[in-house]
């Protein structure tokens, strides 16, 4: 909610109004002193999140020793050490629908990935920042991750889910 | 208020309410994000066969023997070639279904009888690129064409190559 807003919908203000007719009915008799005030209301479009593209770290072939596979958010990525990155790997984008304002972001700080018998690998999850904006078309939001491959993982593949969650704020 | 007013009432009530379940905005959305990668298993190669040119003698001009992959020889004009001949083989694993490369580190070899005398051969394969079996098997084979020279030296001849296989 923005400073001196009131998010309502159309339900609600007329549901407001037979109220207010209540209690002026209710008034009717007695004497008061007169006065005004100002009522102001915006009205958000409802807001939908869904994801077009999953965060994908494409395929790795891990080293003797450890190392760090990096996909940012801005599509970037990093391999480091003789690890060996091989195919697309891209950031998850979500596609946020709504009233072009600020939404306050949260979001799970780590996925787990589960693969052959139960192997898992922990991805720290590096989201675009704490803020983000939709738009009545739709506007993206990307998710990169960030994880470590031992030497000893196991070949497979892994697969893991997390929670986002986009609130007006 | 009458009976009746109530009623309306009560049923504009209902159709608030029922309008009100219909309509579900949201002022927060929340969503569920995938996360995938495949992580693969190491390349091993090894060899299942040398590239074996077989038993030659040599003529007074040089001449050519090639191996092909299916073992077959071809036997240069004026030398005589027998024994058993085989192409050099190698088996692949890796993980299942994956598409690898296939390269010959160094075509060119020479071959050497321990001594001061040799022979060049070119390697070869026909296979560039394949995609391992759903266990991660696969295999190629690799031919070579000898230079034998004018009377060569007798004697056995041997060397070696090495090949690389990657994931693309």
């Amino acid at each position: 909610m923005r400073d001196g807003s009131i998010i309502s919908y159309p339900l609600m203000r007329v549901t407001l109004f037979a109220g207010a007719m209540a209690c002026s009915s209710l008034a009717m008799g007695h004497t008061a002193n007169a006065a005004s005030g100002g009522a102001a209301v915006t009205i958000l479009r409802s807001l939908s999140a869904t994801q077009e593209e999953s965060l994908d770290f494409g395929r790795i072939l891990p080293a003797a020793q450890d190392g760090i596979v990096t996909v940012r958010p801005d599509g970037g990525t990093e391999c480091s050490g003789a690890m060996l990155c091989l195919g697309e790997r891209q950031p998850a984008l979500f596609r946020l629908t709504g009233a072009d304002v600020p939404l306050a972001v949260s979001i799970d700080p780590v996925v787990a990935m589960t693969g052959p018998d139960a192997a898992r690998l922990m991805v720290t999850l590096l989201p675009s920042g704490p803020v983000a904006m939709a738009s009545p078309t739709g506007s993206p939001y990307a998710v990169g991750g960030q994880m470590i491959v031992t030497a000893g993982t196991p070949p497979g593949s892994y697969a893991g889910q997390y929670n986002i969650s986009f609130e007006y704020q | 208020m009458t009976n009746k007013s109530v009623q309306a009432l009560g049923l504009t009530a209902m159709l608030f309410a029922g309008v009100a379940l219909s309509i579900e905005p949201a002022h927060a959305a929340s969503a569920t994000g995938d996360a995938t990668v495949k992580i693969l298993r190491a390349i091993t190669v090894t060899k299942s066969s040398d590239l074996d040119f077989g038993k030659i003698v040599p003529s007074a001009a040089a001449a050519t023997v090639a191996i092909a992959e299916d073992n077959s020889r071809v036997c240069g004009s004026g030398l005589s070639c027998f024994g058993t001949t085989t192409a050099g083989a190698f088996a692949v694993v890796g993980t299942a279904n994956e598409t690898v490369t296939v390269a010959i580190d160094n075509p060119s070899i020479t071959l050497t009888d321990g001594g001061s005398n040799s022979m060049a051969v070119a390697l070869a394969t026909t296979t560039s690129a394949m995609t391992l079996s759903g266990t991660g098997d696969g295999s190629f084979k690799v031919a070579g064409t000898l230079n034998v020279g004018a009377n060569q030296a007798a004697g056995t001849y041997s060397g070696q190559y090495a090949v690389s296989v990657s994931y693309q």
